[in-house]
């Protein structure tokens, strides 16, 4: 083996090796921006002359950029994507012309002419090689050897040949057609109507109301694995997580869809279900308030009530904060509510705990206890009067009324005080200092609901209304 | 006298002369008047001294800011700066034809000035005869449908709209269509030549001998034309791209396509006497494509945004174009008993074999990109649907060809005119693979992935390899004449092609855009480089206003992307800005500046890789071109020398006319 | 004209040979006795010649490419859903109008032949606010919620406008500019497509030809 042989070999080695490694690899994944680019290239502009969406500055082929944006943000196939501009705007937006029809010709036609072309050139060549050297490999003077070789068997030679490249140029013309003159790269799976993503997704929905929990399972996964990110997918998937019990495997799930998107109601839906299944009734009240400030759909309120959600985390709130005042006071000697890390709201849920227990003194030492520390603190100052006023003597009435004008004094608006004080008010006889607190109420924006339904309970406006 | 009636005497004249030309050129060929062909050349003088009459006329026009001359008023305006105001004269229809006819009565003239000692020559006459017919016919499109002067009565203080606004905001502009006119114009005159062989019979290599260095100079032309095109759109159009197999881009392509293959054709036919139909054929063909490219770009049958304004013009181009193309091909099909080649093809493992498959390849992109052009009108007139083909057809059906194309780049020249044995070709292509196998493994390391632009870069390096080392071998035997003369130049030629098929690509395969929306200080981060955006101002240019945004591409700049208001133009105009850099370019284009933000920009960032070497790519075609031209006869290299050593017997070889 | 193969003729005649082409043409043709191949070229350049004639006649019919784009797929078709929040935040379903005539219009409040057509849609949608048989719903394109706000302020109506953030709506129905405006029938099918402005009169006069019969 000489030098230059080995050279080769080493060559050879190396650019095979390297060519495989880069094209077998594929490198980073392609992006969704790099997608729709590519997808935007492919389409003509509308309104312009020879331009494509890609290229075009006008309005609508920016709309057009955006709109391909979302579709492959959603997941959606070439396929789909060309057939809902082709149905908006006629097939001369796609500049791929298709491989079916009169159009295949375009992609037939040169490949059927080249393959004819070069099979024909290499068999020319060939043969005369060969018939050359059936002439002894000189070079003949005169043309006749190679004349008298087409005879009638080299006729019938000559059909089968022409008909062979022929059959194989029409062939590879149709594969082209068939392989190019369709989009179908990027992201179209195989497989029926299982094209899109939002169809893999309805199918799931349609399956979870159908109760096949395990077959709804499965399809979710398949969209994450095409878009791990797909926040849709995966709430669902962590919401039938949590319904097969598996919490913390859930909770994985809908963490990961709130960081996505935060605006995506149905995740803090289903992670406030999830966290007071887990005895996390903070949690559950905050990802529940989240809840509600996006104007929740019908199918969440009658979930909310099949869960009994709302008042699950208020019991859950109250016994938490009533065992953490609890372990704090029933020492031999509390320390002050200043130097404990509670709130005032704690203590307020756990008085309501102990006051429904019939246990209203101690309910009332607790505000003392938050008073003592806070003496201007109004909740604990209206919180103090409710209870007291609640028990209807005129004496603790007084003493009621006093802490919750002391309350209204340090915030003049605040709602509970207002409401506590009417029904104080009412109770003393004093009707119209109670419609004026009712009135100063209705006046502010964002009546607490509780407030309302209190009023209601207990036909306050009936009550106060001039005979 | 007016500049209009000065103008129309001008073109009145060279239509006269021109036609005076056909008839004393006929009559002399006809020996009815043998003594006439000789005059006939003085004609040529009067027929390119109106030409220039013709564009100088134009140009005082201009210049002066005649707005009784209708062009001037329709185009010209006191605003536009001096260079673009002189480029106006090409910027729209019947200018354009003007310049069109100024360089063809230029090469006609040059023609006859070079060959006047064979001036009683027949095929001279013929020769002669076609251009005068070229001549007479765009002289009579000046009369005709593109009068370019043509009276108006302004009202006082009237002032023009200026040129498209497009067409004034790159220097570009203002190289761009003459270089291309003389490539597309200068194929007229081998197409004269290959019409005079035909007429006289005389079908030998005679007549593409003498063509030659005209068919060269052509196509070298024609080589810069569309790459300065390609620049052109890429530095104003914003869009991030310079190619988009538009139907004008294409039809400028076409022509380059069959001439690239003539080429390399017709030293097959001067070295051996092969393929002289095809031949003839490539001849008419690169003509009749270029005739045909005008009427694409001129009639508005086909969608494009380098279309001049709809005109009537159109039907007269096609006309002409069918006449070429049925009088060719009538007079191949008469002459075609006489046609008979010499020699043949050898064995398919030498330098003909390759340059047959050359020629196939060539003819094959040429076939794909007119049917993918024309197609749209083919489906509409058989069913009456519309359809388009645009990116995802040429390029997925042009990449074979492209490949195989810069396969046999890198083997052809290492191929010997006859069959060469295994140990010779193992030298000559050893230090060319070592360089693809670097090249490939550079670029692997460097990040690039796929099939297919792994497959150019490897191809390119090998064809780029066997350049070099054919160069150096020459170099080093012949000092700088090892660099002269066509068969060194070509892998010169060779070199500039490699660049510009590596960087398309590149470019093509890796590009990365993003639309970024940036507040005034804002940083976003594209494709690993980080755009900040300083600010805008607004900036008064005498001819338009410009709202200029000051980016700032990974700390450099600032860039000034801008959006301009023209006053007579309805939209606003993208003027973007690139920064570029041998490794990749970040080209930007504002979007818009939204009314919501008022500070705000709306950003198209682009990156894509390489794409300086598409323009230093063409530089060096345009060189090497250049280098091909220099006569190397005073060299004492004689037909019977034997080859000094087989290294050299390619360099050397085809060195001799 | 490219397209043709190369011709047989190259190939076919006398063997390969290394001596320097032959440069007498007239020798050439002589040295040849024809072989029953000589109208070989003829055969390629009469196909060919019918190609180019083929092509010219094409490119000689064919309509001026801008004419063949002011069509619209979606005619006959049902109405591309509209559904969103208007720019005052009330929910918006194009489907609760079924019944109605809908008047679907695309505009931006930039665009100057928008504000020229906008009164004509405030007169169409006044005179049937009575009836109530017809409704207008505007797409806001490409514009800010603030901008529309101003824009119905200073020019009238009172007509939901939905902002089409994602291009959905715009893309659905194939606007290709603005103004541009769709006739919804009562049945939910697009019957019109207005390129540019459309005046209250002309509406009406199209309802009424498409009530009184085809």
């Amino acid at each position: 083996m000489n030098r230059r042989t080995l050279s080769w070999i080493v060559v050879a080695v190396v650019v095979v090796g390297a060519y495989l490694y880069g094209a077998l690899d594929d490198g980073p994944p392609r992006t969704n921006a790099d997608r729709a680019h590519a997808l935007a290239q492919g389409f003509a502009c509308p309104v312009c002359a020879g331009q494509s969406v890609a290229e075009s500055d006008v309005p609508v082929a920016r709309e057009i950029r955006r709109q391909i944006a979302v579709w492959v943000d959603e997941g959606r196939s070439d396929g789909y994507i060309r057939d809902q501009l082709v149905a908006a705007y006629e097939a001369d937006i796609d500049y791929n012309p298709s491989g079916s029809g009169l159009t295949s010709l375009v992609w037939i036609l040169p490949v059927v002419a080249g393959v004819g072309v070069v099979g024909g050139l290499v068999v020319m060549l060939w043969g005369r090689r060969d018939a050359g050297r059936a002439g002894g490999g000189e070079r003949a003077s005169d043309p006749v050897p190679e004349t008298d070789a087409v005879t009638a068997a080299g006729r019938s030679q000559l059909a089968v040949t022409v008909t062979v490249i022929v059959v194989i140029a029409v062939t590879a013309g149709l594969i082209v057609a068939r392989s190019s003159g369709s989009r179908s790269t990027g992201d179209s799976i195989t497989g029926g109507i299982r094209e899109t993503t939002r169809e893999l997704l309805f199918e799931a929905q349609q399956i979870v109301a159908s109760g096949d929990i395990d077959a709804a399972v499965g399809i979710y996964d398949e969209v994450l694995d095409r878009q791990p990110s797909n926040v849709e997918a995966l709430t669902y998937r962590g919401w039938l997580t949590a319904r097969s019990g598996d919490l913390d495997a859930a909770v994985a799930y809908l963490e990961e869809a709130i960081e996505i998107d935060p605006d995506y109601s149905d995740a803090h839906l289903f992670r406030s279900i999830v966290a007071i299944d887990q005895d996390d009734p903070l949690r559950a009240e905050a990802e529940l308030a989240i809840f509600d400030s996006f104007d929740p759909p019908a199918f969440a309120q009658s979930l909310i009530d099949a869960a009994e959600l709302r008042p699950r985390i208020l019991r859950a709130r109250q016994e938490a904060a009533l065992a953490a005042v609890d372990a704090v006071v029933s020492e031999a000697d509390p320390v002050a509510f200043a130097d404990t890390s509670l709130v005032v709201r704690d203590v307020a849920l756990a008085a309501e705990q102990l006051a429904a227990a019939s246990r209203l003194l101690d309910a009332v030492g607790l505000f003392d206890w938050v008073l003592a520390s806070h003496p201007d603190d109004v909740e604990a100052l209206t919180g103090w009067g409710w209870l007291v006023a609640r028990t209807g003597d005129a004496e603790l009435l007084d003493a009621a009324v006093a802490r919750l004008d002391r309350a209204l004094v340090l915030d003049p608006g605040y709602p509970y005080a207002l409401v506590y004080r009417a029904f104080a008010l009412n109770q003393q006889g004093d009707k119209e200092a109670a419609r004026a607190d009712l009135t100063a109420f209705d006046a502010a924006e964002d009546p607490p609901a509780d407030l309302v339904r209190l009023i209601d309970t207990f036909n306050l406006r009936q009550n106060l209304s001039p005979p | 006298m007016s500049n209009v009636e000065l103008g129309a005497i001008a073109v009145t004249v060279g239509l006269t002369a021109s036609i005076g030309g056909v008839v004393t050129t006929t009559l002399g060929l006809a020996r009815i008047m043998p003594g006439w062909l000789r005059p006939a050349r003085g004609l040529v003088a009067v027929t390119a001294a109106a030409a220039v009459a013709a564009f100088v006329v134009m140009e005082r026009a201009l210049i002066t800011r005649d707005f009784t001359v209708k062009y001037v008023a329709d185009n010209g305006s006191s605003a536009t700066p001096a260079v673009f105001n002189f480029a106006t004269l090409w910027g729209a229809l019947e200018g354009s034809i003007l310049l069109w006819t100024l360089v063809l009565c230029g090469f006609v003239t040059a023609v006859t000035v070079k060959f006047r000692a064979r001036a009683d020559d027949p095929v001279m006459g013929w020769a002669l005869l076609v251009l005068f017919a070229v001549c007479a016919f765009f002289f009579a499109l000046m009369v005709g449908p593109a009068q370019p002067f043509v009276g108006v009565q302004p009202l006082p203080g009237y002032d023009g709209p200026g040129p498209n606004p497009l067409l004034q905001n790159h220097i570009l502009m203002a190289f761009h269509p003459p270089i291309l006119y003389l490539g597309y114009v200068g194929f007229t005159v081998p197409f004269a030549f290959a019409i005079a062989a035909l007429a006289t019979g005389r079908l030998g290599e005679d007549w593409l001998r003498a063509t030659r260095r005209w068919t060269v100079t052509a196509w070298g032309f024609l080589s810069l034309g569309i790459v300065l095109g390609a620049w052109w759109s890429y530095e104003t159009l914003g869009w991030g791209g310079y190619w988009a197999w538009d139907p004008v881009e294409n039809a400028s392509l076409l022509p380059w396509l069959t001439g690239t293959a003539y080429l390399h054709s017709a030293v097959m036919q001067e070295r051996r006497g092969l393929m002289r139909v095809w031949n003839l054929s490539l001849v008419i063909a690169t003509f009749s494509l270029t005739i045909l490219g005008t009427f694409l770009t001129r009639s508005g049958v086909l969608l494009s945004v380098h279309s001049f304004t709809e005109s009537g013009i159109g039907p007269a181009i096609l006309g002409f174009f069918a006449v070429v193309v049925v009088v060719s091909l009538a007079l191949i099909a008469v002459r075609g008993d006489q046609l008979r080649a010499p020699g043949r093809i050898g064995s398919p493992l030498s330098r003909q074999g390759a340059f047959l498959a050359n020629n196939v390849a060539f003819a094959a992109f040429a076939f794909v990109v007119l049917l993918g052009t024309v197609f749209p009108l083919v489906v509409e007139a058989v069913d009456g649907r519309t359809i388009s083909v645009g990116n995802p057809y040429f390029d997925r059906m042009t990449r074979p060809v492209g490949l195989v194309l810069l396969f046999l780049m890198a083997v052809a020249p290492v191929l010997g005119w006859d069959r060469v044995g295994k140990e010779v070709l193992s030298r000559r292509l050893v230090v060319p693979a070592w360089v693809s196998a670097a090249t490939l493994v550079v670029a692997v390391a460097a990040g690039a992935r796929g099939w297919a632009p792994l497959l150019a870069f490897g191809l390119g390096a090998l064809a780029a390899g066997t350049a070099l080392h054919r160069l150096a071998l020459a170099v080093r035997r012949y000092r700088w004449r090892g660099l002269v003369g066509r068969t060194n130049a070509g892998m010169i030629v060779h070199l500039g092609v490699v660049c510009i098929a590596v960087a398309f690509a590149a470019s093509q395969s890796y590009v990365r855009q993003g639309e970024l929306s940036l507040a005034p200080g804002q940083t976003a981060v594209l494709a690993g480089h980080e755009i900040t955006f300083v600010g805008s101002e607004i900036v008064d240019h005498s001819n338009r206003v410009e709202r200029v945004a000051h980016v700032l591409v990974d700390g450099a700049g600032p860039y000034g992307p801008a959006l301009a208001s023209y006053p007579f133009a309805s939209q606003t105009i993208g003027i973007p800005s690139v920064r570029s850099t041998l490794i990749d370019d970040v080209a930007l284009a504002v979007l818009s500046f939204p009314e919501s933000d008022s500070d705000g920009v709306v950003l198209r960032v682009t990156v894509q890789p390489l794409v300086a070497w598409l323009w230093i790519g063409g530089i060096v075609m345009a060189a090497g071109t250049a280098m091909a031209l220099v006569s190397v006869r005073s060299r004492p290299v004689t037909r019977s020398e034997p080859e000094p050593v087989p290294e050299l017997e390619v360099a050397v070889g085809e060195q001799k006319p | 004209m490219t397209g043709e193969p190369v011709d047989p003729q190259c190939h076919g005649g006398e063997p390969a040979d290394t001596a320097p082409a032959v440069t007498e043409p007239e020798l050439t043709g002589a040295a040849l006795p024809g072989r029953g191949r000589g109208r070989g070229a003829a055969w390629v350049a009469l196909p060919v010649a019918v190609a180019a004639v083929l092509l010219v006649v094409l490119l000689a019919t064919g309509d001026p490419a801008v004419q063949r784009r002011a069509r619209s797929p979606i005619l006959g078709d049902l109405a591309p859903a509209i559904v969103g929040t208007t720019t005052t935040g009330q929910p918006f379903d194009l489907d609760t109008l079924r019944g109605r005539w809908v008047v679907v219009n695309f505009f931006s409040t930039t665009c100057v032949p928008c504000i020229v057509e906008h009164p004509e849609l405030v007169a169409f949608s006044q005179s049937h606010a009575r009836t109530g048989d017809a409704a207008v719903v505007s797409v806001v394109f490409d514009d800010s919620a603030a901008n529309v706000k101003a824009f119905f302020a200073r020019n009238g109506g009172d007509w939901p406008v939905i902002a089409d953030g994602a291009g959905r709506v715009a893309v659905g129905y194939g606007v290709t500019g603005v103004p541009e405006s769709y006739l919804v029938a009562p049945s939910g099918l697009v019957v019109w497509k207005y390129l540019g402005g459309v005046t209250a009169a002309g509406l009406d006069s199209v309802i009424d030809r498409l009530l009184a019969g085809p």
